[in-house]
């Protein structure tokens, strides 16, 4: 079921594009990589795969804030992957600002233990599983009354309500993604939404930041305990692709 | 009788505060100094009009009545009024007793009233004096403004340095002082100071004595740092304040003067209305200080106040390849959030993991302070390796006004080599030889491309309609598991409603038999088939026997029904006519049959409307 419900094939054009951009990077030619993965990306192939991928050619071409980004979106979707890993920390020890992730509290870090270890499209999945045993569970309680079974549900309720909350949580940051990262070389974070704001403070290509909300053209963001408004254009949002 | 009762209750007040200090005085709860302060309700007041005069002396009760050393242009008209508070909070005793005075001007223009002296024990206190302006006309109260300018309402906005440092911690405060009004709702100031990062820290209310006037206060403190050199205007704060104002458009009535205490009775009515003002404080003025060039070391990064660094390492002895643990405290007064230690970086010798960091910081009094902690991990590659180097950390100390470098080691370790044959593994890293060992390193770089082509991971689960299916699908059977499952036990248990839900079912059946029974020409079975399709449908309904049911019992069965005197004579006619078909010998023609069966349908109807 897992399988199954994990999408359709790719198209044959997308494909095409992965492979011509592998070639390309191969190459040494890292921009028409990038370009070829994005166009992979536009067409609906969207696995950990190709962030990975993407975030290499990016690192190549010197765009440290585009690979942390596309190495984040890659470990949002390959949560135990090594490699990915790998590359994020040498990308992240690479830029200006190592600005530290936010974290949750240890009391939800312990409560979700499996959260950490599983992409959001698992989360889901392994919720529907839960779902579907708990359910089949009571139907058949319904009939069938015997303690055992009542024990074992409870169990089940149990993990169910856990892998409802992890997978409610995945899909609130899927859907309201709310982490960026720098983009620009040099971006000034101002007082307020206007470049004719007093500039606060600057960040570099490749500092992660937490975006608080939008105003046209501007983010307010905090980095570092320090809040500010920085232009949306200098920012990458860390988000997966959905159709 | 009147003076007896005030006695009996001034007796009682001295006993209670008699009890009081007796009690402090054997729980050894320590009083406060003494303070004498003195204050008016109006600093602007016309001729004719009087104005309310408070001197309070905290801190003890033996106080000698109020002297006015001057008192120009006005005249005492009526005190002191002496009342005396006191209160046990926290093991502080607090005491005080207060002079009420009613003054009235005797002249234009600018008065003064004081100093005021007032002897506790031997020693004399003296207040400062007061200016008072007497105009000719009448006054009226005023809000906002100038601050502290005998206003009901006002915001203030203080510092308590104007001529600062970049990065230099600021104590601002924003305070709203009122009196003679109701402050219904208060909101929270909005700060927006440009150039500036902002620490707001909650709120605090209190009295004060502000140009002589009594007032209550909501205080909003807040510790800034200045982040650009030059001059920077602060301010004007805005606030929004909901003040309870009586309402001005209504009829006045016999209740409303001031024998039955109109405000009182517009107390107790709700005769009051919460109108919303916005005020504004003062601006000022600060002067952010650059950091100075001179002096200012290479490995600075901002960091601005007072801060002390320790660190170490454990273990001291190690092998090749393991690891060691630096810890790091740095800890002081400033922005502890925006400030970082220089820890260790990678070297050919050392393999360095990036340090974890926790970090606290607070507001002491009118500081911030705050740590920061750090732990880093350090391999030593090889035993030539012989100390852990130095971390350091540099900042601006604004009180001696010249940068500070602070260093936390270097940290003596005695690493042993890999024993021969060994081979220790560690990631990312290059080969090192330690001893007669390999330590195997990779270089600092990023990992491969993945080439494998993943078949399936192109839709994302949230948007997949067979993720949506197996969460709406399985709660669903459920609910219909449950249902059957009721469904079956009440079968099993309630025949009455048992015989109810299916009395529908046998009627149609018997009615199909007896179609056939038409279509055979078997007109027997006809009037057998009718019969018992209205007679078990009514037994059915009403859980009774059918045999019970016949032409001649059924008005009885039926009553008290929704069935209609018409449908009982109709059924009544049918079952008479199956009867007489059935055991009369009656013999019917086909248009009979017919009939029989076209009115037997036509009652089935009725009674299965009628009879549920």
């Amino acid at each position: 079921m897992m399988a199954a419900g994990c999408g359709a094939r790719p198209a044959g054009e997308a494909i095409r594009a992965w492979e011509e951009a592998g070639a390309a990077y191969t190459a040494t030619n890292y921009s028409k990589a990038v370009r070829l993965y994005r166009k992979a990306e536009e067409l609906g192939y969207t696995p950990g795969a190709l962030y990975y991928n993407m975030g290499n050619a990016y690192y190549r071409e010197g765009k440290l804030g585009r690979a942390i980004c596309a190495y984040r979106q890659a470990k949002w979707l390959l949560p135990r992957d090594g490699d990915v890993a790998a590359n994020l920390a040498t990308a992240r020890r690479a830029a200006k600002e190592q600005l530290a992730a936010r974290e949750m509290p240890a009391a939800v870090q312990a409560f979700l233990f499996f959260y950490f270890h599983v992409s959001p499209d698992e989360s889901v999945w392994l919720f529907v599983a839960a779902t579907v045993v708990l359910f089949s569970g009571l139907a058949v309680q319904a009939f069938w009354r015997a303690g055992v079974l009542r024990q074992m549900l409870v169990i089940v309720g149990v993990i169910w309500g856990v892998l409802g909350t992890g997978a409610g949580i995945h899909s609130y940051r899927v859907l309201w993604p709310d982490e960026a990262v720098v983009v620009a070389e040099r971006a000034a974070v101002r007082a307020g939404p206007a470049a004719t704001e007093t500039v606060l403070f600057e960040l570099h290509d490749g500092a992660e930041v937490k975006v608080l909300s939008r105003e046209g053209g501007w983010c307010k963001i905090v980095a570092a305990a320090q809040k500010g408004w920085i232009a949306a254009k200098d920012v990458s949002m860390i988000t997966v692709r959905r159709r | 009788m009147v003076k007896k009762t005030t006695l009996e209750t001034m007796a009682i007040r001295k006993g209670t505060i008699l009890a009081m200090v007796l009690a402090a005085r054997v729980l050894g709860v320590r009083a406060e100094e003494v303070r004498v302060t003195a204050s008016v309700d109006r600093q602007v007041l016309a001729l004719g009009e009087r104005l309310t005069l408070q001197v309070v002396v905290s801190g003890s009760q033996n106080a000698s009545a109020p002297e006015f050393k001057e008192l120009r242009g006005m005249r005492v008209v009526q005190g002191p009024a002496t009342s005396t508070q006191m209160s046990i909070v926290n093991g502080e005793v607090s005491s005080s007793v207060t002079f009420t005075f009613v003054l009235a001007p005797t002249a234009l223009g600018e008065q003064e009233i004081g100093p005021i002296e007032v002897r506790v024990g031997r020693q004399v206190y003296r207040t400062t004096p007061m200016k008072i302006v007497v105009s000719e006309g009448s006054q009226q109260k005023q809000s906002g403004g100038e601050a502290g300018a005998g206003q009901a309402v006002f915001l203030v906005l203080q510092a308590d340095r104007t001529n600062v440092y970049v990065n230099e911690q600021m104590y601002m405060t924003v305070t709203l002082y009122y009196r003679d009004v109701q402050v219904a709702n208060v909101s929270q100031p909005q700060v927006v100071l440009k150039g500036f990062d902002v620490h707001e820290e909650g709120y605090h209310q209190g009295d004060a004595v502000v140009n002589n006037m009594r007032y209550k206060f909501v205080r909003f403190p807040m510790v800034v740092f200045p982040l650009q050199a030059g001059r920077q205007e602060v301010g004007p704060v805005r606030m929004k304040v909901r003040v309870r104002e009586p309402v001005a458009s209504r009829q006045r009535g016999f209740f409303d003067d001031g024998f039955f205490g109109g405000g009182l009775l517009d107390e107790f009515f709700g005769r009051f209305q919460e109108v919303e003002h916005e005020i504004e404080s003062n601006t000022m003025t600060v002067q952010v200080k650059a950091l100075p060039e001179e002096g200012r070391p290479a490995g600075f990064a901002g960091a601005v106040g007072q801060y002390e660094l320790r660190a170490g390492v454990e273990p001291k002895a190690v092998q090749a390849g393991t690891a060691v643990t630096l810890t790091a405290e740095l800890a002081g007064t400033g922005n502890v959030n925006a400030v970082s230690v220089t820890l260790l970086t990678n070297t050919v010798e050392l393999r360095v993991y990036d340090p974890e960091s926790r970090r606290e910081q607070r507001v002491e009094g009118t500081r911030m302070v705050g740590r920061r902690r750090y732990t880093q991990l350090v391999i030593p590659l090889s035993e030539k390796v012989h100390e852990i180097p130095a971390i350091e950390f540099v900042y601006f100390d604004p009180r001696q006004e010249r940068y500070v470098e602070l260093k936390g080691g270097p940290f003596a370790v005695e690493v042993t080599a890999v024993p021969e044959g060994s081979d220790v593994r560690i990631a990312d890293y290059r080969p090192v030889k330690s001893g007669g060992g390999t330590v195997k390193v990779l270089a600092e770089d990023i990992l491969g491309l993945k080439t494998q082509r993943s078949v399936w991971g192109t839709r994302r689960a949230l948007d997949n309609v067979v993720c949506a299916a197996g969460l709406a699908v399985p709660p669903m059977v459920w609910i219909a598991a449950v249902v059957i499952a009721r469904w079956r036990e009440r079968m099993r248990t309630d025949a009455a409603w048992t015989r109810r839900v299916k009395a529908g079912g046998r009627l149609h059946k018997y009615m199909r038999e007896a179609r056939a029974a038409y279509r055979r020409h078997d007109h027997r079975k006809l009037c057998e088939a009718v019969s018992d399709a209205l007679c078990h449908y009514i037994a059915d309904q009403l859980h009774v026997n059918a045999p019970q049911v016949s032409a001649m019992t059924l008005p009885g069965l039926v009553e008290g029904t929704r069935v209609r005197e018409e449908t009982v004579r109709a059924i009544q006619g049918v079952l008479e006519e199956c009867d007489f078909g059935r055991f009369g010998g009656g013999v019917f023609d086909a248009a009979e049959a017919r009939a029989l069966l076209q009115h037997a349908e036509e009652v089935a109807q009725r009674l299965q409307r009628e009879l549920r």
